[in-house]
């Protein structure tokens, strides 16, 4: 349903007269402008006029005057059935893109997985399967890596206290025990080109021993 | 078919392997075109072998070398 305003301004003649007659507006100011509408009369009078009539709008519309956004039309009933139809393809298809992704991603953490565990002692391996971290001990201190991407190299001190924390990991995204080994083999190979490298997390109010106390 | 070796490189799989036979040339000269790629796009690669004992950082290719892995570039987190 289209709703449309249109103000028609008259200062000698009836404003229906003057629509009939020529294009020049008119204004109507009395309460019952319709027989000053129809005659030929002096009285002015304002008048609001609102049409709901499809015919009117086009009218208006074609004319030139008010431009008035197309009235939605209802919905039918055949096209409620197909618009929710495709609603429901669509969100098929993206529980089914989801459901993908995810097995892709569980396929890849079980794989490096697998490959991270190949590559630790046997004294890693339990700390890994119980605690989801292991240690590897460096010239200057013990690296506590456990699972994650960012900031999960804890350095501890002779005392077993976290010292600091270090934070690098491969540019690209790769499941979280590629991180882990990657880490590792760093740490072993280059410990001091590692801790230059990585952001380093200072600690406040340090936690208690997180390792045994080297004596 | 003899022993075959290996490079397992990083990525969002878990990590992708190439496989060689040291014995076939064929083969040896694949593996060792992936691993200078990798060396060209900054990958640290190490040779290793299993229980976890430390290997040692490869520079250059060695086709005898039964197992490597291939880690993409770090930086600091």
């Amino acid at each position: 349903m289209a709703n449309a305003w249109a103000t028609a301004t008259s200062s000698a003649e009836g404003a229906w007269y003057v629509w009939t007659r020529s294009t020049a507006s008119s204004t109507a100011t009395t309460t019952d402008p319709w027989p000053d509408w129809c005659g030929n009369s002096t009285t002015s009078s304002t008048v609001s006029v609102t049409s709901s009539s499809e015919t009117t709008w086009l009218y208006w519309s074609q004319d030139g005057g008010y431009q008035v956004t197309p009235p939605a039309r209802a919905e039918t009933e055949e096209a409620r059935v197909e618009r929710l139809r495709l609603a429901e393809e669509s969100a098929a298809r993206w529980k089914a893109k989801a459901e993908e992704e995810k097995k892709a991603r569980e396929a890849a953490e079980a794989r490096a997985e697998a490959l991270l565990v190949e590559n630790l002692s046997e004294e890693q391996r339990a700390d890994y399967r119980k605690h989801r971290h292991f240690v590897v001990h460096g010239r200057r201190a013990r690296y506590r890596i456990r699972y994650g991407r960012s900031g999960n190299i804890d350095v501890v001190g002779r005392d077993g206290k976290i010292v600091h924390r270090l934070c690098a990991h491969p540019l690209e995204t790769v499941p979280n025990p590629d991180t882990m080994l990657a880490q590792k083999l760093m740490l072993e190979h280059d410990e001091d080109g590692f801790e230059r490298l990585a952001n380093r997390h200072h600690i406040y109010d340090g936690p208690a021993a997180v390792l045994p106390a080297l004596h | 078919m003899g022993t075959m070796n290996e490079i397992a490189v990083m990525d969002r799989s878990g990590d992708t392997k190439t496989i060689w036979d040291p014995d076939r040339p064929d083969e040896v000269e694949v593996a060792r075109e992936t691993f200078e790629k990798l060396k060209r796009k900054g990958y640290l690669i190490y040779r290793v072998n299993k229980m976890g004992n430390k290997g040692e950082q490869m520079l250059s290719f060695d086709a005898k070398a039964e197992k490597m892995i291939a880690v993409p570039p770090v930086v600091g987190g």
